[in-house]
């Protein structure tokens, strides 16, 4: 990694307990110059494209098209399979290796892809998984990613984000990554969500299907320009201490703290995550020590890499005016705000869609006291809170789905530094809460 | 008499407040030592009791490791008000927790972690966090099948991956059950009497029956512990 940084918002803490703080963990990969890029691990790619009715006309004619060229971007080492479903699983062809013969197959067989039944999302999911996986075995440094598109709501084959989640991380915990592509306004994003954060990827939105080619194409381009996959950050936390990764990352617990899996970071990009932090008490003068790693593998590699944290630390304050007076980190306090906001964002939006509009709002107006307040002396921050005000008052009434789904992107797009690849794409909060 | 609370918990919620993660809780749920959600989805939601009970395990937990049947029988022993004043340190868990055993039980709950990290240290020097750090390598054990036998597992038919089927433990259990006693016909039931008696094998299941005494109570019970080991194996 090209940095990491491994630190407080604020670094004194209450000694009669309670005191709330934030922790960011941030990485940089390097950006490599021509001479120093080093070859690019041969890719195995399953395009698992949906198929349902839902899907007839325009949006499946745009993912013929996007996945035609997806099979023209990629090179003879890298191999393409197509997975279609619906009720029923097809195999457009698996493992065809990109050269000039392989694309011309390719290319006039998805010309043939029409429109069908009902959804079992699982069931193509897996069959595009095992596509790759059976292309890994026995053998190292190919990459293995499945990329799902879908507009609907899985009604067959597994159903359960929990069981969707488990299974995601198993196969990326075996090399196999999920990302996905939610077309239009029907899809779940509970089910499409969990495959790609536990599947070591990303939820992209397509909302029009010309953006289905921007969006797959703009992830075909981050695929080939990854540093790193599977990214864990472990933090070892004192006794006490509870932690909350906002925005919720997938995680695990072990003797020796919690692990947080981020995903991919594309060359050059930054990620962060942020952990708020509850302080238990303690005695003045002494202090917590918090310690992190973060593991990754290269891409094509079955090796992780690890990157050790500085240790860092909370002090008990030795009074009550060095807490009050302490200095804070206000580019920090900003990312903090920026972050908090968008999980607001997010929850707020998976609110609405249950139809709990009273309980959305109180959930907004709780959260807006306590980050107006955090967010005092903080430049940069005065426009979150107007947004959060307005999305106070909207979340009161039934917001469409399009706008709850651009909400969740939005969300997305803060918490896990994902890129947007729709051309002429607004980011204004305001836009989408009609 | 004892007031139910009406606070409900979601479950972002209960992870902050006890620090076990949601899939820890998740696995807690499936092995009997909580109760489900009162409602399914993302945001499902849980109330106090979920709470009383983490918090309990937590204090389990840190006095060190239990057998798991050792837990759920604290479980089923204990009142809800005794759990929820030892969860909130109102009574001291030493009163009615035996000397752990040390057997890993109650860890294989949040196990996951399948494959413990055992990251080999070098002698890497942690510098200043602005400074570029050397990556060194590390050593996890890979898991222990390939993603096309995870797979292909999961594919295979039975599983509830196959479209259209969904095994629950419990059915899971049933067809074990079929299993080890082949041919087996039960004798035709006949109520006797109007007294029933109730054996919860997990919060979510039990085993109800009427005019049993004595010896026949005293075999139910042991058919409750048998059936309640056998819904916690892997099948």
């Amino acid at each position: 990694m090209k940095h990491t940084a491994f630190r407080f918002d604020r670094s004194l803490i209450n000694h009669k307990g309670d005191s709330v703080r934030y922790l960011e963990v941030g990485m940089e990969a390097p950006t490599p110059t021509t001479d120093s890029k080093p070859e690019r691990a041969p890719l195995d790619l399953a395009l698992v494209i949906d198929r349902s009715g839902s899907m007839s006309g325009a949006p499946l004619a745009a993912a013929r098209e996007a996945a035609r060229g997806v099979a023209a971007g990629l090179r003879p080492a890298d191999t393409l399979s197509v997975v279609v479903f619906d009720n029923r699983v097809d195999v457009l062809f698996e493992g065809l290796a990109m050269d000039r013969a392989g694309k011309r197959r390719a290319d006039s067989i998805l010309s043939g892809v029409h429109s069908g039944g009902m959804t079992c999302l699982s069931g193509g999911w897996l069959r595009g998984a095992e596509t790759v996986a059976l292309l890994r075995e026995g053998t190292e440094g190919r990459r293995s990613q499945v990329i799902l598109l879908s507009d609907g709501h899985a009604n067959e084959g597994i159903l359960d984000p929990g069981e969707l989640a488990r299974h995601a991380s198993e196969l990326r915990e075996r090399g196999v990554y999920t990302t996905c592509v939610g077309i239009g306004d029907g899809y779940s994003p509970e089910q499409l969500a969990v495959l790609s954060e536990h599947g070591g990827g990303l939820l992209h939105r397509a909302e029009r299907p010309h953006e289905i080619i921007e969006v797959l194409l703009g992830e075909l381009g981050e695929l080939m320009n990854t540093y790193a996959e599977d990214i864990k950050v472990e933090v070892n936390l004192p006794g006490d201490v509870i932690a909350e990764c906002i925005g919720g990352l997938p995680s695990t617990e072990s003797s020796k703290g919690v692990s947080y899996h981020l995903g991919t970071l594309v060359e050059g990009r930054e990620r962060h995550i942020i952990l708020r932090l509850k302080c238990p008490r303690g005695e003045r003068g002494k202090a917590l020590k918090f310690k992190g790693r973060i593991t990754f593998k290269r891409p094509g590699s079955s090796k992780r890499e690890l990157v050790e944290l500085k240790a860092t630390r909370l002090e008990f304050a030795d009074s009550s005016v060095s807490l009050r007076k302490q200095k804070r980190d206000r580019k920090l306090s900003l990312r903090v705000a920026s972050a908090w906001q968008a999980e607001v964002v997010r929850n707020a939006a998976g609110m609405n869609r249950d139809g709990a509009f009273r309980e959305a709002a109180d959930m907004v107006r709780t959260e807006l006291a306590f980050f107006s307040r955090y967010c005092r002396g903080i430049d940069g921050t005065s426009r979150l809170i107007q947004e959060l005000e307005m999305l106070e008052d909207r979340v009161r009434y039934d917001i469409s789905e399009r706008g709850r789904k651009e909400m969740h992107n939005y969300s997305e797009a803060r918490l896990k530094s994902k890129p947007e690849h729709r051309a002429g794409f607004s980011e204004e909060l305001c836009d989408f809460m009609e | 008499m004892h007031v139910m609370s009406t606070r409900k918990y979601t479950l972002k919620e209960l992870e902050s407040q006890t620090r076990f993660g949601s899939r820890t809780i998740r696995n807690y749920i499936d092995k009997g030592l909580l109760p489900g959600a009162y409602s399914r989805g993302r945001y499902a939601s849980y109330g106090q009791e979920h709470l009383d009970r983490l918090l309990f395990l937590r204090k389990l937990k840190n006095r060190g490791k239990l057998p798991l049947d050792e837990v759920r029988r604290l479980l089923l022993q204990l009142s809800p008000e005794r759990i929820k004043a030892i969860a909130h340190g109102k009574e001291n868990i030493a009163s009615i927790a035996s000397k752990p055993s040390w057997d890993v039980h109650l860890d294989e709950c949040q196990s996951d972690d399948f494959y413990p990290a055992e990251e080999t240290r070098s002698s890497y020097i942690s510098t200043d966090s602005e400074v570029q750090p050397v990556p060194q390598h590390d050593s996890s054990p890979p898991p222990r099948d390939s993603a096309l036998d995870y797979i292909r597992r999961l594919r295979s038919p039975g599983s509830p991956a196959v479209p259209g089927r969904s095994d629950s433990r419990l059915r899971q259990a049933a067809r074990k059950l079929r299993q080890i006693t082949p041919g087996h016909h039960p004798p035709t039931r006949r109520a006797k009497g109007e007294w029933w008696a109730a054996i919860e094998v997990t919060p979510d299941i039990e085993l109800r029956a009427r005019g049993l005494d004595g010896d026949d109570l005293a075999a139910l019970e042991s058919i409750a512990d048998a059936f309640r080991a056998l819904l916690s194996r892997d099948f």
